[in-house]
């Protein structure tokens, strides 16, 4: 069993509304990739369409809202398999790695995001 | 809590209905997702670089059948997460719970997800 609390709030219903909320950010973000992509925009279109402060400043907030479902997902996942079950005395040595990488790439990603999206 | 509550995680044991497998295919699409990241900011990374970046990563996406198949896989992937999470919200709010209604809900996921595979295929190819 899993005892050790590490989500993302510390807080099981606060991480599931987060998980939640973002989902809809993201669907709604999602039908504006959508029709974008759909038109078929050139180069100079899209460099125009991030470099509005709207587009920059909400796909930044998708970003962090992204991070925050990945977050929540990949620990559930976590917590759900590695465990004293199949991984015996490694176990939290074992997640606490997972997480760790989990961690780090997503902190990655972000500052790649926001590199790109004030570099154009 | 009660600590040792029996457990039988045999998975091989189980015969999984079709909501199990809906379920599990949402966690692995989540996974493949995030593992699929770094491909969509290199790709919108290089989009807004230039010209001529933009017309490069096209044509490595585009111009071949490993770069096209990549692209649909991440499309499909994107329709089956999109396609569960949003029963996982209708959920939520209390419908689709039922045994029958449940097994219904997932089998118009995986029939929807489908469409929107084929449709991301007839796009790019
Ligand atoms: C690239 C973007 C996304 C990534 C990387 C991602 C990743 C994940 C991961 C890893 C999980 C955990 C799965 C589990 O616990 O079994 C998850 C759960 C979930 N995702 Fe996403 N997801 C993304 C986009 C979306 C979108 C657009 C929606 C909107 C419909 C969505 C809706 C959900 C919901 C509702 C859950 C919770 C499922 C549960 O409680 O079991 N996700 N996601």
């Amino acid at each position: 069993m899993v005892t050790r609390i590490t989500g993302l709030t510390k807080n099981g219903l606060t991480d599931f509304v987060l998980q939640r909320f973002s989902a809809y950010v993201m669907l709604a973000y999602g039908v504006f990739l959508f029709f974008l992509l759909a038109s078929s925009p050139s180069h100079a279109q899209l460099k125009e369409t991030f470099s509005t402060p709207i587009v920059q400043w909400s796909s930044l907030l998708v970003v962090l809202l992204l991070s925050a479902h990945a977050w929540i997902g990949l620990w559930t996942i976590g917590t759900d398999y590695i465990r004293e079950r199949a991984f015996g005395r490694f176990d939290v040595w074992l997640r606490s790695i997972y997480q760790l990488g989990s961690a780090a790439l997503i902190v990655f990603y972000v500052i790649w995001s926001i590199q790109i999206l004030w570099s154009s | 809590m009660y600590r040792s509550r029996p457990e039988n995680l045999n998975l091989l044991n189980f015969r999984f209905p079709l909501t199990a497998i809906a379920s599990i295919t949402h966690r692995i699409t989540g996974i493949l997702l995030f593992a699929a990241m770094p491909v969509v900011l290199y790709f919108l990374d290089q989009s807004l670089q230039s010209e001529a970046a933009f017309e490069q990563v096209k044509e490595d996406f585009l111009g071949n059948s490993a770069g096209r198949f990549l692209l649909w896989l991440i499309l499909s992937v994107t329709a089956y997460h999109l396609c569960a999470g949003i029963r996982h919200l209708i959920m939520d709010f209390g419908y689709l719970e039922g045994l029958k209604s449940g097994r219904m809900a997932a089998i118009v996921v995986f029939v929807l997800a489908g469409v929107l595979a084929v449709l991301a295929g007839v796009w790019i190819w």
